[in-house]
């Protein structure tokens, strides 16, 4: 007998080769598909159990779905899958460097807020943060494909230094926007 | 209510009647309900053919609840009975309408506490604004059921999509009340991007401006093939037509050196003609206006002055909504405009300068959200079968846990797809610790006291570790309503709490029961006709669906001894399909579930692995 538990791997449930780059249009078809076949609007009059099982399933859909969308939870995920696990509190970074260039980072955004034209300012910060960011993509690809997982993990931590710098860019244009 | 549903592609689905469903657009200022109709949705008239409900309760000593144009004309003679607006205090707890008394023209009875349902003091005694929402439902739901000639299988209801969990269950709870079976609460700005997406053959990326007579929505949808995917949402649930009035109220008081203070009916009086002057104004450049004893007259430049604070806002709920959906303006093709208080020029013309397109607004605005709701409700129904119709709507607004220092720590952000399902774990601070406090948040600051609290909980029985060593999985679930359900274990040992969260300033089940029995004591041998009539249908479709699941895959997904045991029940529900006791009916069939419980979620299982086997072997060929 089968397991009774619903399946719940990323890749496998797209039908996507367990890789870092994915084909975003058939992921975004695949979704569809899925969405399609199991969203609870197609068991609307079913039984509170079906209804149920539904909404659990379209969960791990859209779970799995935002996961293969979002690069650094992309790269989490596989290394998590190859026995590394990621704690983000206790986990360090080594690179002194990209520390460094982290805290310039946090400059640039107060000096963008300082400018005579804050809004525009903080919009060419995030283009370029994002821009960086992007560059570490390649690092991770490399890192994964040479099976060097140590430096595929610093990669995954340092993506979540880019995340959190790019959630204090939209606070404060939020900020400036009230 | 079907078992084992699951089709597979292609799979012809048996026949079955035409079910009756319907769209309620449930608003602050009119209600609406639609249906479709050979294909088509139309909004359903009252006798008079007006399609509008006012959204008006009026309350006396003598009669039932009068609704709408018939509560109305009491507005005046009688404001502190005459129940308008009430949307504005749904899922709202004592403290939040404190702070809208001022604009409430009705009377507050005492509250208990902080946390206590707000009541409206009546003639007709003391009501929650769920059992005001309850009476508009019902004189829909009459309307659609003699218009129809038969019984509502279902409706779905529109909500602003910026309501929060509260305001939600609220809604739902008043539903429940008017003897409505809910297939789904649908998001306002969704229901008219459906109606304008299947009638404009509408494609690409929209914006969907909906301002209403007391919220406000915004809303960014991808249309795609008869998707309906929902990118961002974002608005004010308390922001609306309502407001715009408020504020040409107040100049028309200052004007008149009238004071609100001591008597509702010069401020009901003084709304009345500034909502009149509002809506002259969408045409007219000039007006006259008089109040008491002033008289003078208002230019449409100094209604936008009025107003532009107001309509300032919206714009910056659009800006970051286009932001959170990650798209720039540019990709939006196209801004579509819903809601009564889009005809003021204002509105219009602030929305087309921040979209950089003339908004679309073909579809009568007052009618189109209700449209929506009909063509989706005909869907849920299961009246197109073939329909390929699907939303993929949000959360609008994040949830999260209190944690240490007041602070609120995020479980699920706003504009995360819907369904959702997301744990977080927790430890104990202290040695020995048992039990833990667990307080639900919706918001987006990071204080506790400035976000909506939805519930508190308590998880006991922990079993005595040292600091940090218990391990708590906290996991909430939104469903497809939006609703949230909350449960907490602790790892090691298994403890479990959950709860369906139901705002502390909610009713209970057991208060939504009781109100039922009381509003229904009178009808009660119709209520069981109709219930056995109800459950002998649902035996027969059981019966069908259960028959052609076991053909299917019975062999395959079950023992023996399985397959025995679920026929067994299956006998049980067909030798009490034609009872006259719908007690028993009902319980035979809940005994059937319960026995073939697992083997739906086999079947569940077998066809998310068939549907991702298909992907593999695509792969292969491709």
């Amino acid at each position: 007998m089968q397991s009774t538990s619903l399946p719940t791997q990323w890749f496998e449930l797209f039908g996507l080769p367990v890789q870092f780059e994915v084909d975003q249009t058939l992921l975004t078809q695949r979704f569809r598909a899925l969405q399609s076949q199991f969203h609870p609007d197609r068991f609307a009059s079913s039984s509170d159990a079906e209804k149920r099982l539904a909404v659990q399933a379209t969960s791990i859909i859209n779970e799995a779905y935002t996961g293969l969308k979002t690069p650094r939870l992309r790269a989490r995920y596989l290394l998590e899958q190859a026995g590394v696990l990621i704690n983000d509190e206790r986990d360090t970074i080594q690179d002194k460097a990209f520390l460094i260039q982290q805290i310039e980072w946090r400059e640039a955004i107060d000096e963008a807020l300082e400018s005579t034209d804050p809004v525009e300012a903080l919009d060419q910060v995030a283009d370029e943060i994002q821009q960086s960011s992007r560059v570490l993509y390649q690092s991770f690809t490399q890192a994964w494909q040479a099976d060097d997982l140590e430096q595929a993990k610093q990669v995954v931590l340092k993506l979540r230094f880019y995340e959190r710098l790019q959630e204090e860019v939209r606070r404060q244009q939020e900020r400036l926007d009230n | 209510m079907a078992l084992l549903q699951i089709a597979e592609p292609g799979m012809a689905t048996a026949p079955h009647q035409r079910r009756l469903a319907a769209g309620i657009d449930l608003g602050t200022t009119n209600s609406l309900i639609a249906t479709v109709r050979s294909g088509e949705a139309v909004t359903l008239a009252d006798e008079q053919g007006h399609p509008l409900l006012p959204s008006v309760v009026y309350y006396s000593t003598q009669n039932t609840p009068l609704v709408g144009d018939a509560a109305k004309v009491h507005q005046l003679t009688d404001p502190l009975n005459t129940i308008a607006s009430v949307k504005r205090l749904m899922g709202r707890g004592q403290r939040d309408v404190l702070t809208l008394a001022g604009q409430l023209p009705f009377k507050l009875a005492d509250a208990d506490t902080d946390h206590s349902l707000p009541r409206i003091a009546t003639s007709a005694g003391n009501v929650t604004a769920i059992e005001v929402s309850a009476e508009i439902l019902k004189t829909l739901k009459i309307r659609a059921e003699t218009s129809l000639g038969g019984d509502l299988s279902g409706v779905v209801i529109t909500v602003p999509a910026y309501f929060d969990d509260a305001q939600r269950q609220a809604t739902r709870d008043a539903a429940t009340l008017a003897g409505l079976n809910v297939y789904r609460l649908l998001n306002e700005p969704t229901a008219a991007a459906v109606a304008y997406g299947l009638d404009q053959k509408a494609e690409g990326v929209i914006a969907v401006y909906d301002l209403g007579g007391g919220t406000f929505d915004i809303s960014i949808l991808r249309l795609e093939k008869g998707v309906f995917e929902v990118l961002a949402t974002g608005g004010d649930s308390a922001l609306g037509g309502d407001d715009f009035d408020h504020a040409i109220a107040e100049y028309l008081l200052q004007q008149a050196n009238l004071s609100t203070s001591d008597n509702p009916q010069v401020l009901r009086e003084a709304l009345v003609t500034a909502r009149a002057i509002k809506e002259q104004l969408s045409t007219a450049e000039q007006v006259n206006a008089q109040l008491g004893a002033w008289t003078g007259s208002l230019t449409r430049a100094q209604l936008d002055e009025l107003i532009a604070p107001l309509v300032q806002k919206t714009m910056q709920a659009c800006r970051r909504v286009v932001r959170d959906a990650g798209i720039t303006k540019d990709d939006i093709q196209q801004a579509v405009l819903v809601g009564g208080s889009t005809r003021v020029p204002l509105v219009r013309s602030e929305v087309a300068k921040f979209f950089q397109t003339e908004p679309l607004c073909s579809l009568d605005p007052d009618r189109v959200v209700a449209l929506g709701a009909a063509l989706q409700a005909d869907v849920l129904a299961g009246n197109k079968p073939d329909a390929e119709m699907l939303l993929l709507d949000v959360i609008p607004l994040s949830l999260g846990l209190e944690t240490m220092g007041g602070l609120v720590e995020k479980v699920i952000n706003r504009n995360t797809t819907i369904p959702v399902s997301r744990a977080q774990e927790f430890t104990t601070f202290k040695d020995g610790q048992t039990s833990m406090s667990i307080h639900v948040l919706q918001g987006e600051r990071e204080t506790v006291e400035h976000n909506r609290s939805l519930s508190r909980f308590v998880l006991r029985g922990i079993p005595p570790m040292v600091a940090g060593a218990a391990r708590i999985r906290v996991t909430f679930q939104v469903d497809a309503d939006g609703l949230l359900n909350v449960s907490a274990q602790e790892q090691t040992s298994g403890v479990k709490a959950s709860v369906e969260v139901k705002p502390s300033y909610g009713l209970s089940d057991s208060e939504i029961a009781t109100m039922l029995k009381d509003s229904q004591s009178n009808a009660r041998e119709d209520l069981e006709a109709r219930r056995l009539r109800e459950q002998q249908v649902e035996a027969e479709r059981v019966l069908e669906a259960i028959d052609s699941a076991l053909k299917n895959d019975g062999d395959v997904l079950l023992s023996t001894d399985e397959k025995a045991a679920i026929l067994a029940a299956r006998e049980q529900l067909a030798s009490l399909r034609q009872s006259t006791q719908s007690q028993s009916i009902e319980e035979a069939i809940k005994q059937l579930e319960q026995v073939a419980a697992f083997y739906v979620e086999r079947r569940m299982n077998h066809s998310i692995r068939a549907a991702m086997a298909g992907h593999t072997i695509e792969e292969f060929r491709g």
